[in-house]
């Protein structure tokens, strides 16, 4: 056991003396990681800036303007050529007019101008057609109260209605939501990849640093040491695998440091572990085909292992419970999704077992060794 | 002698071109069934879709893009129907159901419906003496983490509007007592008024106007992804084979015999028309997907073959440099990951911060993936010859660093 140790100790040195694998290691995960996670933040409606310009002025126009405001989107009210200027200087991503003859016509009551993100045209559509919502049955109910009422002119009614109403609100009126088990759940404006940046990381660092201990033609000679292949197969199993879970934990923990409000569970860890675990396996494999081969094709295999399992793209739920969770890539994505679907961890250990034999066949095929054995 | 010059040029080139071609031929043919079989698991929940209803149409939405739901409620009344009709009028919703909640909970846990509304008993009743103590409660799906949060993000939205009705319900009863002298009958012709809005919150959208937008086709950034990636596949076979033929002899008796560049250009040839191949089963995929948008899609195809160009410059630049197998294939792909995620292809750059969004508008793919995200939206115009000779404009950069580490190169 000590041998083991100390081989897994000088191959976790040898793998991290090189600077191009320490960049991969180390530099690569936070250059990705940190513009993902500030996309992540972007992606919620509070970070979206709208302009309502009020041409109207009336009762109703200040309501709506209230209504607007109480929204996670950051309306706010100015004149026409200022909201201009800012939707030109893409501080605002949108404008929105109430013409000077604003009621409740059957004609558009609002002209929205110029949406700079059109990630968030439909968070604005929603915002206004909810604020407008209200405000047409509570024209019919005006007209219905005018109708019998005599001796009260239309404006102190609609005044007093407007009061009613905002006393009523005040007075804690209307309809409470909960999203069960997501309490403070964000509003997000598009389909995000989530994990997808460290997934990827962690797949390419499988393969390199797999194509850097397995599959080399001078391990034939450890064949002519009993148990020595034994010892160093399971060396650089454990070495990949301390690294790996060195860089998962570098990663989780640099996430929780750069943005805290992002809520990390615990079962992250023991996710992407197996899906390193996974990814070594399939390295593995990969190995055994024909020298020139092994990397590129391990490469590409891994590329396209990625792109079915939605770790370049957010997939839609349709494609990812049709195909995508029966990829490596795609599973550990909806597993951090919280997606409902089992952790292949227990079954890529029988995996594990079989690569390791495959290797040593290899090895074996063509040996002086092996001619021995023949013989 | 100079039209034999040419014709020898010419000649060199063909030859070049067919053993490049040759020598990609295999590994085209293997990303290439790879490419289609991902790429038709992609195309499968699209393939056997029902017709899409007509908003989700209208916003550009295929059927396997529109999701179920359903509202637990004791209760039949005028109220539910109202949230029904709302919830309904949603681009996303195809169809909302009114049923138990065992019933609804079967459909969630089966992955069919992408969340369940849960009012609690007595809830019509309880907003109609005024305040609704208890909380309406949304459950989310499991199969479809990331579509119920982005509808559940609606419902604050949609919880205000129902709030803001519900009060002036109550202004309007308050008032009806207080003109009329009685409250005998107010309930009857809030319920006859509320009916009558319930058409206008289908249509809701006739009160808006939509100047000088053009909104996203629904999966439109999807598969301007799949081009984008696919155009960039080309340069990660170039990097590997051009790298490793420069330091083969073949290679140092082409440039005795004065022969490099044409089998530079011949191997940029091959690869572009390598990338003209690989774009095929995205561009068949994007019928399946959005179907009648023809020139829109052809358009796309063309600024992916435009990307794939520029892509092979840099790649072409990269090959020239100096590396070990092992690096030269971790700096192809970081490469291409790189162009595309700074070019917006994981994350939409309207999400980055100002700073960054600068600083990735400048990097090679972004003007071009803006270019292929322009073409499909859904009233925007076609790029122009305009917007088409800026794009090239990507070239300069990329034909610079090749000529620089080209130079190096031929320097030792």
């Amino acid at each position: 056991m000590s041998g083991i140790t100390a081989l897994s100790w000088l191959k976790l040195k040898s793998l991290c003396g090189r600077w191009g694998a320490m960049l991969l290691f180390l530099l690569l995960p936070f250059l990705l990681i940190l513009p993902a996670g500030l996309a992540e933040e972007a992606n919620d409606a509070s970070s979206l800036r709208a302009i309502v310009v009020d041409l109207a002025d009336t009762e109703e126009s200040h309501f709506l303007v209230q209504s607007l405001r109480k929204s996670e989107v950051r309306w706010e009210e100015m004149s026409e050529g200022e909201a201009e200027r800012e939707v030109k200087a893409k501080r605002a991503m949108a404008m929105v007019l109430i013409p000077e003859d604003f009621s409740i016509p059957d004609k558009p009551l609002l002209v929205l101008e110029s949406v700079e993100r059109p990630d968030g045209f439909t968070v604005i559509i929603e915002d206004l057609s909810t604020a407008l919502l209200p405000m047409l049955p509570m024209d019919e109910m005006e007209q219905n109260l005018l109708a019998s009422a005599d001796g009260i002119d239309e404006e102190t009614l609609h005044q007093q209605f407007l009061e009613k109403i905002e006393a009523n609100l005040e007075e804690g009126y209307g309809i409470q939501f909960r999203i069960v088990g997501r309490e403070n759940m964000r509003r997000s404006i598009v389909l995000s990849p989530g994990w997808s940046p460290e997934i990827l990381i962690l797949s390419l660092y499988s393969v390199f640093s797999c194509s850097s201990f397995f599959g080399r033609a001078g391990k034939r000679r450890l064949l002519s040491i009993p148990g020595a292949y034994c010892r160093d197969y399971l060396a650089s199993l454990f070495a990949l695998l301390i690294l790996g879970a060195f860089q998962i934990l570098l990663l989780l923990l640099g996430l929780k440091a750069c943005f805290p409000e992002m809520s990390l569970r615990a079962s992250s860890f023991v996710i992407l572990f197996s899906f390193l675990l996974s990814q070594i396996i399939f390295a593995q494999f990969t190995m055994l085909l024909p020298g020139k081969l092994q990397l590129s094709a391990a490469l590409f295999l891994s590329f396209f292992s990625a792109l079915a399992g939605g770790a370049f793209f957010p997939l839609p739920s349709s494609v990812m419970n049709a195909s995508a969770i029966y990829f490596p890539h795609g599973r550990a994505l909806g597993l951090l999704d919280g997606m409902d679907i089992s952790n292949p961890i227990l079954y890529l250990l029988p995996l594990l077992a079989l690569s390791a034999c495959l290797q040593k066949k290899k090895l074996l095929r063509g040996s002086s060794f092996h001619k021995i054995l023949k013989d | 002698m100079k039209s034999a010059n040419s014709r020898g040029r010419a000649r060199a080139f063909l030859l070049f071109f067919h053993r490049e071609w040759k020598g990609n031929f295999r590994s085209l043919l293997l990303i290439f069934s790879a490419a289609a079989l991902v790429l038709y698991l992609f195309a499968r929940p699209f393939l056997g879709a029902t017709e899409s209803s007509e908003r989700g149409e209208a916003h550009g939405l295929p059927d396997s893009l529109q999701y179920d739901m359903s509202i637990v409620s004791e209760e039949r009344d005028l109220f539910i129907k109202l949230v029904q009709s709302n919830l309904q009028s949603l681009p996303a919703v195809r169809k909302v159901y009114v049923e138990g909640e065992e019933r609804a909970k079967e459909r969630l846990e089966a992955g069919k419906t992408v969340l369940y509304i849960k009012f609690p008993p007595q809830f019509s009743q309880e907003i109609r003496s005024g305040k609704a103590e208890e909380q309406v409660e949304v459950y989310l799906s499991r199969h479809m983490p990331k579509e119920s949060e982005l509808l559940a993000g609606f419902f604050a939205s949609a919880g205000r509007a129902l709030s803001i009705f519900h009060a002036s319900l109550y202004a309007y009863q308050s008032l009806y007592q207080e003109i009329n002298g009685e409250l005998e009958g107010s309930w009857e012709k809030m319920t006859q008024l509320t009916f009558q809005q319930m058409t206008a919150v289908q249509h809701r959208g006739r009160f808006l106007e939509i100047k000088n937008t053009s909104p996203y086709i629904g999966p439109g950034s999807f598969i301007t992804s799949v081009f984008l990636l696919f155009a960039l596949l080309p340069s990660v076979l170039l990097v590997d084979r051009r790298g490793a033929s420069l330091e083969s002899p073949f290679r140092d008796r082409v440039i005795t015999a004065g022969f490099d560049r044409v089998l530079t250009l011949a191997e940029y040839a091959a690869h572009l028309l390598m990338a003209a191949i690989l774009l095929l089963p995205p561009i068949v995929l994007s019928f399946i997907i959005l179907p009648g948008r023809a020139s829109r899609l052809f358009s796309l195809y063309g600024l992916s073959l435009l990307a794939a160009a520029i892509g092979l410059v840099w790649a072409a630049g990269l090959s020239n440099l100096h590396l070990s197998p092992q690096l030269r294939a971790a700096s192809a792909w970081l490469f291409v990951l790189l162009l595309f995620f700074t070019a917006g292809g994981m994350y939409p750059s309207e999400l980055m911060p100002p700073f960054l969004g600068r600083l990735f508008a400048l990097m090679p793919m972004s003007g071009t993936y803006e270019l292929m995200k322009q073409t499909l939206h859904m009233s925007g115009d076609l790029p122009n010859v305009k917007d088409v000779f800026t794009s090239c404009l990507s070239f300069l950069p990329a034909a610079a660093f090749y000529l620089w580490t080209n130079r190096r190169r031929m320097n030792g």
